[in-house]
């Protein structure tokens, strides 16, 4: 009977203590954000991006696009990219051994002939099986490196190893980008003078029942769907309650897959992507800290609150659980490979407050969390719940859930404005109400699902993300 | 007869000033706000000489240079403008077929001026 | 009533601590949600009507001031008319702000008669005092504003201030200042290079650039003294104007810097080395080729490839060994440059 008193206090305290903490930190993070992005905003609205355009030493920008199996829009994500507004860049879509005519019609439309180069074999990459470039001068932009299927990992290493610019964006082929993104995002490089920056960091904002045509954005419109909308919810807080505060502190430890812009040469030296992980976004960027780090270099990774990738999120449960997934299965992945930072001094912020947090807040997380339900039906079943404490708990948390996400559109209201119909914040707020309950168990539900597959070694790479596709 | 002249330019207010003044000078002007309008207008109003910044919306004024003179297979003559600098853009628009270039900021008279050289020379 | 209330309040006075805590923050809670519900319908709405009201006044002042451009000499009386009501339409502060912002980026777009034209009913229209008060704001953001709408417009006298700004502290301030001086006082301007203590970032640097380029009297000044600045900063945007401004004639203080400090200083001085093709730096270059570091090396033989003779084959061979993939490219292709029939290396499968 005393230990399990013992017991029962031991996880009573520790979930009001992690709670407590969790709770904490999402305010500092939030306020922080908030805070940064409004210095963002103020220090950006009049900067006029006209003359980076047009400088002879504008830095040059390689734009890499791994390509699998995208046949139904190729043609018109790539004619997106190679209209954006920048001078000295190059698009490079790395063709990873796609089973459809994705190559076929790229050729075609593009009028692509076979041409001779040497790449850096820097970086190991599945064997290249041809390099294309157009000959009409119109489309002199584009290069295309056909090769053996390697995952996307491996194509972006392909394309690293082929261009020789000084920056790279490494995007989804999918994501369309507006027209200024290049010469945005690489302003944060050029603007430090006292360290180096390595990476730049995109907000991700969802394309779903947006009106796109040609590869332009025409119009924003809330998705019909909730877990569409819900998915908006939790990217504008993660974006911009959370990364924000994270690049302020230098601290950030991960930059979406889907469009972010890197130094090339710090990237390769770093050894470009890891092909063995599913989280190859995450881990690139622990890993070029580390190496920075490593080699006694001052750097930095900024983040850019502007909206300019769009891309299209998974609309079913399904897709939206293997996206979770393979999300919780990088993480894991990713801190299990560089443990090494945990709590070292050696690594300043890196190793004694990002690394720690990431762990404890987001990978484990989920698991205390179901942990605590469990601990809580337990106790409902031996009939030993105090009401009045059960009861607190479940309010504050959800009121505090919707207080966040409620945060989250009015910072989002204060500065992008990108939602302007009539209804479309309420529609949010619906969503806000419900998650807590729903989606918010669902996504536990799929990190859990994401440890099983971890640690039972179920090797399933990407998933088939069926894809709608961009405009239809 | 009055001499068509075509402007895709996505900046409103300019491209207001610039109607206003090529009407003055007896051009019947017609407007295009991208490079998409830009091309069916030229396909439906066949106009005389064209003038197209090269930045804008949904195709590059490079697209609309084509458009005309691979796939119309027109010589209607084209003016391209655009931010200064652009050295290479510039040489793509000639390659294209391009008849002349103005960087922004320019001078309408100049334009204007430009504009009566090339249609005079047409004839 | 009163009986429930004091009900109430026992009720939460004898509940634990950490539930009377709990219940605070719920109280807290609740009223964050309910005002920011209630300030974002507001911000929408209030949003809403603005932009509305902002493209009513667009529309209608552009067609004005289109039509005022365009008065020939018998509209004399309608012009008249226009600039009563214009000046007094300025009074308003969201008349004000939709005028100020047609004529600058329409002018912005514009050279020539019509650019001055606008100039010129910018101060007629007394927009510019406005513009002088925001640039004496407290505020930097609002300074920056002044700047910019004060320099657009070509208004002369703003000297002295702009120049205290040169090493203000703030970062935007002192880029907004520089680009002014050269804006406005071209050449002249970039005196303060003389005085800078703070660093150019690369971005400013390319937007000096810019305005330079636009410069019409090309009366390049000797920049001599700017290549040996304490600021390395200064040094890198000098060398950036001896590449532009092809001032080959500094070949020994290119020579000279490929052996400063800064790593920085040292590429851009090699690289324009090469890009001006001056034969005398071979030497030194292949001298600090060794002890150099990887990057460098790529710059040194990126130049040397400009520079070399067929004497110079055994270099290169040398350096078809190289561990950096760049290099050798480098290497190769200059060897196939200098002996045409010897193809024999294949570089990969590719």
């Amino acid at each position: 009977m005393i230990s399990d008193l013992y017991t029962f206090l031991f996880l009573y305290y520790f979930f009001l203590i992690f709670s407590a903490i969790v709770i904490t930190s999402y305010i500092i993070l939030g306020i922080v954000s908030i805070f940064e992005t409004i210095s963002y905003f103020r220090r950006n609205s009049f900067v006029s991006y006209k003359s980076i355009l047009a400088s002879p030493f504008s830095p040059s920008i390689s734009i890499l696009a791994p390509c699998y199996n995208e046949g139904l829009n190729i043609v018109d994500n790539v004619r997106s990219l190679m209209s954006l507004h920048y001078v000295n860049y190059q698009v490079i879509i790395i063709n990873d051994g796609s089973k459809d005519d994705s190559l076929e019609k790229l050729i075609k439309v593009y009028n692509l002939e076979t041409v001779k180069y040497p790449i850096n074999p820097k970086i190991e990459t599945a064997q290249i099986r041809g390099i294309y470039k157009s000959k009409n001068p119109v489309f002199e932009k584009l290069i295309v490196i056909d090769k053996e299927n390697g995952g996307k990992a491996d194509a972006l290493n392909a394309g690293l190893n082929f261009s020789n610019s000084e920056y790279v964006a490494c995007i989804d082929v999918d994501c369309m980008l507006i027209e200024d993104a290049l010469q945005k995002m690489v302003k944060p490089f050029l603007e430090r003078t006292d360290q180096k920056v390595i990476a730049t960091g995109g907000v991700i904002r969802i394309a779903n029942n947006c009106r796109i045509e040609n590869g332009k954005l025409m119009e924003v419109n809330m998705p019909k769907k909730l877990i569409e909308r819900y998915q908006i919810i939790e990217y504008l807080r993660s974006f911009l309650l959370g990364r924000m505060a994270w690049s302020r502190l230098n601290g950030l430890l991960i930059i979406s897959g889907a469009f972010g812009m890197f130094d090339r040469r710090v990237m390769i030296d770093a050894g470009g992507y890891d092909v063995n992980t599913v989280g190859e976004d995450m881990e690139i960027i622990v890993r070029m800290r580390k190496f920075m780090q490593d080699n006694n270099r001052k750097y930095k990774i900024a983040y850019i609150p502007d909206p300019l990738c769009w891309t299209e999120a998974p609309d079913n449960l399904k897709t939206l659980q293997l996206q979770r997934n393979r999300w919780t299965r990088g993480t894991i992945e990713t801190l299990r490979k560089h443990r090494k930072l945990f709590m070292n001094p050696k690594y300043g912020y890196l190793g004694m407050l990002s690394y720690p947090y990431w762990l404890i807040y987001e990978r484990l997380a989920p698991i205390v969390e179901v942990i605590g339900l469990f601990f809580l039906g337990y106790l409902y079943y031996i009939g030993a719940i105090n009401w009045l404490y059960a009861w607190s708990f479940i309010i504050v948390a959800y009121l505090f859930s919707i207080t966040f996400s409620m945060a989250a559109i009015l910072s989002e209201e204060l500065t992008y404005r990108q939602y302007t119909k009539k209804g479309d914040a309420l529609k949010l707020l619906v969503v806000a109400l419900i998650e807590p309950f729903t989606f918010h168990i669902f996504t536990l539900y799929s990190a859990l699902r994401g440890n099983l597959d971890y640690y039972t070694k179920k090797k399933g790479k990407w998933g088939d993300m069926a894809r709608k596709g961009l405009g239809s | 007869m009055k001499e068509k002249v075509l402007l895709a330019e996505d900046d409103k207010t300019l491209s207001l000033l610039l109607k206003f003044r090529l009407e003055k000078e007896g051009y019947e002007t017609f407007m295009a706000s991208d490079g998409n309008e830009a091309q069916k207008l030229i396909e439906s109003s066949k106009p005389d000489i064209i003038l197209t910044d090269i930045m804008m919306p949904f195709s590059s004024g490079l697209e609309v240079i084509s458009f005309v003179k691979d796939t119309l297979k027109r010589d209607t003559p084209i003016i391209v403008f655009s931010a200064a600098g652009q050295e290479e853009m510039v040489l793509k628009a000639f390659n294209l077929g391009a008849t002349d270039f103005m960087s922004k900021p320019f001078s309408p008279n100049e334009l204007i001026m430009r504009i009566k050289r090339i249609l005079m020379q047409k004839k | 009533m009163k009986e429930f209330l004091n009900d109430l309040i026992s009720i939460y006075l004898s509940l634990p601590l950490l539930i009377q805590v709990i219940w605070v923050v719920i109280f807290v809670e609740l009223i964050l949600i309910l005002s920011s519900f209630i300030h974002l319908n507001l911000l929408r709405s209030r949003y809403q009507n603005k932009m509305k009201e902002h493209q009513k006044l667009t529309d209608k002042y552009q067609e004005i001031l289109i039509n005022y451009i365009y008065f020939t000499e018998d509209e004399i009386d309608e012009k008249n008319k226009t600039t009563k009501l214009l000046k007094i339409a300025i009074k308003n502060k969201s008349d004000r702000k939709v005028i100020q912002n047609l004529i600058l980026t329409l002018h912005d777009d514009l050279t020539g008669e019509l650019a001055e034209f606008l100039e010129t009913l910018y101060y007629d229209l007394g927009l510019v005092q406005y513009s002088l008060k925001k640039m004496n704001s407290p505020v930097w953001f609002i300074k920056i504003k002044g700047i910019r709408e004060v320099t657009q417009m070509k208004v002369k006298d703003v000297y002295t201030e702009t120049l205290m700004l040169i090493n203000h502290k703030n970062q935007l301030l002192r880029s907004e200042a520089q680009l002014t001086m050269v804006k406005l006082y071209q050449f002249e301007g970039l005196k303060f290079l003389d005085t800078l203590d703070f660093p150019i970032t690369e971005w400013q640097q390319i937007l000096l650039i810019e305005e330079i380029q636009s410069i019409r009297n090309q009366e390049i000044p000797n920049l001599t003294n700017w290549l040996y600045s304490k600021n390395d900063s200064v040094i890198c945007f000098s060398l950036k104007l001896v590449k532009l401004f092809n001032q080959i004639q500094m070949k020994d203080d290119l020579i000279k810097l490929v052996q400063h400090p800064s790593e920085k200083v040292r590429r851009t001085a090699i690289d324009i080395l090469g890009y001006f093709r001056i034969l005398e730096a071979k030497t030194i270059l292949k001298q600090i080729f060794k002890n150099s570091a990887a990057e460098t090396q790529l710059f040194i033989i990126q130049a040397l490839s400009q520079l070399s003779d067929k004497k110079d084959i055994p270099f290169f061979e040398k350096q078809l060994n190289s561990a950096d993939f760049d290099i050798k490219k480098v290497a190769y292709d200059t060897l196939k440059d200098l002996k045409p029939f010897l193809v024999t290396i294949n570089l990969n499968k590719v």
